[in-house]
């Protein structure tokens, strides 16, 4: 329920027990070896150097074939990873010979790209030489005769009309004919003599000509057009069929990617060696280790040889060990909400067992809808028992099925039911509680038209969830020995709040009379024993009163982390909100003729599912922050670095025992 | 000038009030959506498998326009406009209404821009690594309070504006 203790340890054995005691501190997975200061005498060999590069090529190219192949793969809705033993991966893996399946997945990469590029150029070229399909000169003329030249080319419309009129000044035996024109450009040919050309070539430029550059080939422009399309047509064709013939290898993609999983851990085992040192008969590995997986570990490694040293060491001034949090089964899916802000540092306290409760109830007071309650029990409940995910994802699913059953009790007591009021429910719904007002069976605050005690009830949530937090590092501090700090810096705070609360509690009513006298003098002698203590560092007395009363300033922040919770009631509102006009929208569809019914289903089905998933999604962020910014300011600061053993991560596939 | 006020009954500022909240939320919901949006493209053309999460990034500075609609959609059914039997409103409920709407719809104006802007370079953490999304939305949503606390105060203020 906390962070685990996590020990420096060295052990020292006979080099030839080398690659099986990795193989079984990699299936341990609960030790992270230490970098070491310089790798003058790392176990990473040149032999096992190059044997690390030719598996890392290996390993790029079965990524590469496994990408090929998956363009083909047909897409499920749930996609199960590949169940397979350990055994089974190693042995599939090593026996099967991938170079071929490679091969010809870079034949297909290769060749499927010269053909899309040579489907690019040729469309390019078409496009380039439509407009001048009906140009009445072949090819071969187009550099005219002995006497006659001949330009073909594009210009603007506006200036066509200018073009014929000077050149029919300039010359009468000039020929121009139009082949065709879009919106902005005219398409035209042009001869003429040849002892004209500069004055005519003068014009073109002048009104901006573009030379058509025709291909210099024989036969009319339409014969080009139309061989080149049936290249295009080819070109085509051979993706088609080459996309046919690697369909055929797709039988092969399981066994890539259990082959990419196994090289990837095989990958990080020799990669380790780096940090491994050696002698000419024995290795060392310094690694982190958590206490209580020590037993174990040396157990595991007593199975191979009992030629080793094992033993555990003093930590180096400054060095910092790695931190890991381990939580109670029912605990751990929240572990996924402390990761996303992340790990305390290895001194600090884990703060996922006290973040748990109030993470769920916040989640469920942003959605405070039983029916959508119901529907995420339904979904992740179904999604945990038929699809396997990995582990994170799991927590993550967990932890909503959980937020799940929160929002189903807290809707109900809320009276959300699909953003329906209790007029439109069959009666045995509903009943009329005693200020007469139409209640869901169960009902027993409505925030639509007392919003303003759910704004209490998330105020005073938020209350105790901020003196919580300054209680945890009251208890933290002084259990770690820094007792005087623990007494005087935070105590007198937490003791303020609580009295506070108490105080406000009987000024509401909620607590007799006699409570409140006890809350008063409580919340001043807290107040009286924050400005003796504040100050204490301060040198004169006159700097510590003063810093004292300062101190007090600090009350502004706590009151803003407070407000701060007021978002629990806005986003319960904008799910109800969206919700009824959900509903409303679909009621309207009604009226109209014949497929009034199916629209109002669509539109009830579409909406909720739409508001469900948007308000979950802004739930899960908000209780967050809550957590992260409000509360874990309180007490911690965070930055741990991770605690990262030797494993083996999947990516494609489920290990089966 | 008269003539022109002289028309407008209260109603009709309810109205003008409604669409204030959803005009300016929809505005800074698209224009926020917009920079997520163009970042996060830029990511799933490196990295096609990152949609999903791109996905859920850019629908964060979309929740803005979802408020205003809500203060939009809450005047259309306190006024009666909804079930077809409109109220008939005085001029000052009319302007009670009309600045009700205004906390939601300019806070959510600019915390939409804004947190289109955060969440676009939460696009970026996540480009360079997938497990930042979270901190990359909380970053994000830390933007979206103030349209939150927006939101409530002006759908506390129509709860209790007396018509």
């Amino acid at each position: 329920m906390a962070l685990s203790q996590i020990k420096k340890i060295r052990v020292v054995a006979i080099s030839k027990h080398k690659d099986k005691i990795l193989e079984k501190i990699q299936n341990f997975s609960d030790l992270e070896v230490i970098s070491l200061d310089t790798d003058i005498n790392s176990a990473l060999t040149k032999k096992s150097k190059e044997k690390l590069e030719n598996l890392e090529l290996l390993r790029a190219n079965i990524e590469f074939s496994i990408k090929t192949l998956s363009k083909f793969e047909k897409k499920k809705l749930i996609s199960n990873p590949i169940s397979i033993s350990l055994e089974d991966a190693k042995e599939q893996s090593e026996n099967q010979d991938f170079s071929q399946i490679i091969k010809i997945c870079q034949n297909y990469e290769d060749k499927t790209q010269k053909a899309k590029n040579d489907i690019e150029n040729i469309s390019q070229k078409i496009s380039n030489l439509a407009p001048y399909k009906d140009l009445s000169i072949k090819l071969e003329e187009q550099n005219g005769t002995d006497n006659y030249l001949i330009k073909v080319g594009e210009i603007k419309n506006i200036v066509f009309e200018d073009l014929i009129k000077k050149t029919n000044e300039l010359s009468k035996i000039v020929s121009i004919e139009k082949v065709s024109a879009d919106t902005t450009n005219t398409y035209f040919s042009i001869i003429f003599e040849k002892n004209i050309d500069r004055e005519i070539l003068q014009i073109l430029t002048n009104l901006k000509f573009i030379d058509a550059s025709l291909p210099k080939t024989k036969g009319s422009l339409k014969e080009l057009i139309h061989s080149l399309k049936s290249d295009l047509k080819e070109a085509k064709r051979s993706i088609k069929n080459l996309d046919k013939n690697i369909q055929k290898e797709i039988k092969e993609l399981n066994k890539l990617k259990i082959a990419y999983d196994y090289y990837s851990w095989e990958i990080e085992k020799l990669s380790s060696l780096k940090k491994i040192e050696k002698t000419d008969f024995a290795f060392c590995i310094t690694a982190w280790v958590p206490k209580k997986s020590l037993d174990a570990l040396e157990k595991e490694i007593n199975d191979i040889t009992n030629e080793y040293t094992m033993e555990i060491l003093q930590l180096k001034k400054d060095e910092v060990p790695p931190v890991a949090i381990k939580n109670s089964k029912f605990m751990e899916p929240f572990e996924a909400v402390t990761k996303t802000f992340g790990l305390p540092l290895h001194n600090e306290i884990d703060p996922t067992p006290f973040l748990a409760g109030f993470f769920i109830v916040f989640f469920a007071l942003c959605l405070t809808d039983a029916g959508y309650g119901i529907l995420m029990i339904i979904a992740f409940s179904l999604a945990l028992k038929f699809i396997k995910f990995d582990k994170g994802f799991k927590t993550l699913i967990s932890v909503l099925l959980y937020g799940g059953i929160v929002t189903m009790i807290i809707g109900t007591l809320f009276g959300g039911w699909f953003g329906l009021t209790p007029e439109q429910v069959p009666s045995f719904f509903t009943y009329i509680d005693a200020s007469g007002e139409k209640m869901f069976l169960l009902q027993k605050i409505n925030p639509i038209t007392n919003p303003l005690n759910v704004l209490i009830l998330a105020f005073a949530l938020g209350f105790i969830q901020i003196t919580l937090g300054t209680y945890i590092k009251f208890f933290h501090t002084y259990l770690k020995g820094y007792r005087k700090n623990a007494l005087l810096d935070t105590l007198p705070w937490s003791l303020f709040l609580t009295g506070l609360g108490f105080y406000i509690l009987s000024i509401t009513g909620a607590i007799t009379s006699s409570a409140s006298i006890i809350g008063k003098y409580w919340a001043i002698a807290g107040l009286i024993s924050l400005v003796l203590t504040q100050g204490r560092e301060k040198k004169s007395i006159i700097g510590k009163l003063l810093s004292g009363i300062l101190s007090l300033y600090g009350l502004v922040g706590y009151l803003s982390d407070v407000l701060s919770y007021s978002r629990l009631l806005a986003l319960g509102l904008a799910t109800a909100i969206i919700g009824m006009a959900v509903n409303t929208i679909a009621i309207l569809m009604k009226d109209i003729p014949f497929i009034g019914y199916l629209l109002m289903a669509i539109v009830f089905i579409g909406g909720h599912i739409f508001n469900l998933t948007i308000n979950a999604l802004g739930a899960f962020i908000h209780s967050g922050r809550l957590q992260f910014v409000e509360f874990f300011g309180k007490f911690m600061e965070g930055g741990g670095r991770e605690f990262k053993p030797l494993s083996k991560k999947t990516k494609y596939i489920y290990l089966t025992k | 000038m008269t003539e022109l006020f002289g028309q407008i009954d209260g109603l009709a500022l309810a109205l003008a009030g409604a669409g204030f909240a959803v005009i300016l939320g929809g505005i800074g919901s698209s224009l926020g959506v917009r920079y997520a949006g163009a970042a996060g493209a830029g990511v799933v053309t490196e990295q096609p498998e990152k949609f999903g999460k791109v996905l859920v990034l850019e629908a964060l500075p979309g929740t803005q326009g979802i408020y205003g609609f809500l203060v939009g959609f809450l005047i259309l059914l306190f006024t009666g406009v909804l079930t077809g039997a409109p109220k008939d409103l005085t001029l000052v409920q009319g302007w009670q209404l009309f600045f009700a709407c205004l906390p939601c719809g300019l806070a959510c104006l600019f915390s939409g821009i804004n947190q289109g802007k955060v969440t676009a370079a939460g696009m970026n953490m996540v480009a360079k690594d997938g497990s930042n999304m979270g901190k990359a939305m909380v970053l994000s949503a830390m933007v979206e309070t103030y349209a939150v606390l927006g939101f409530l105060i002006s759908a506390l203020l129509l709860f209790f504006i007396k018509l």
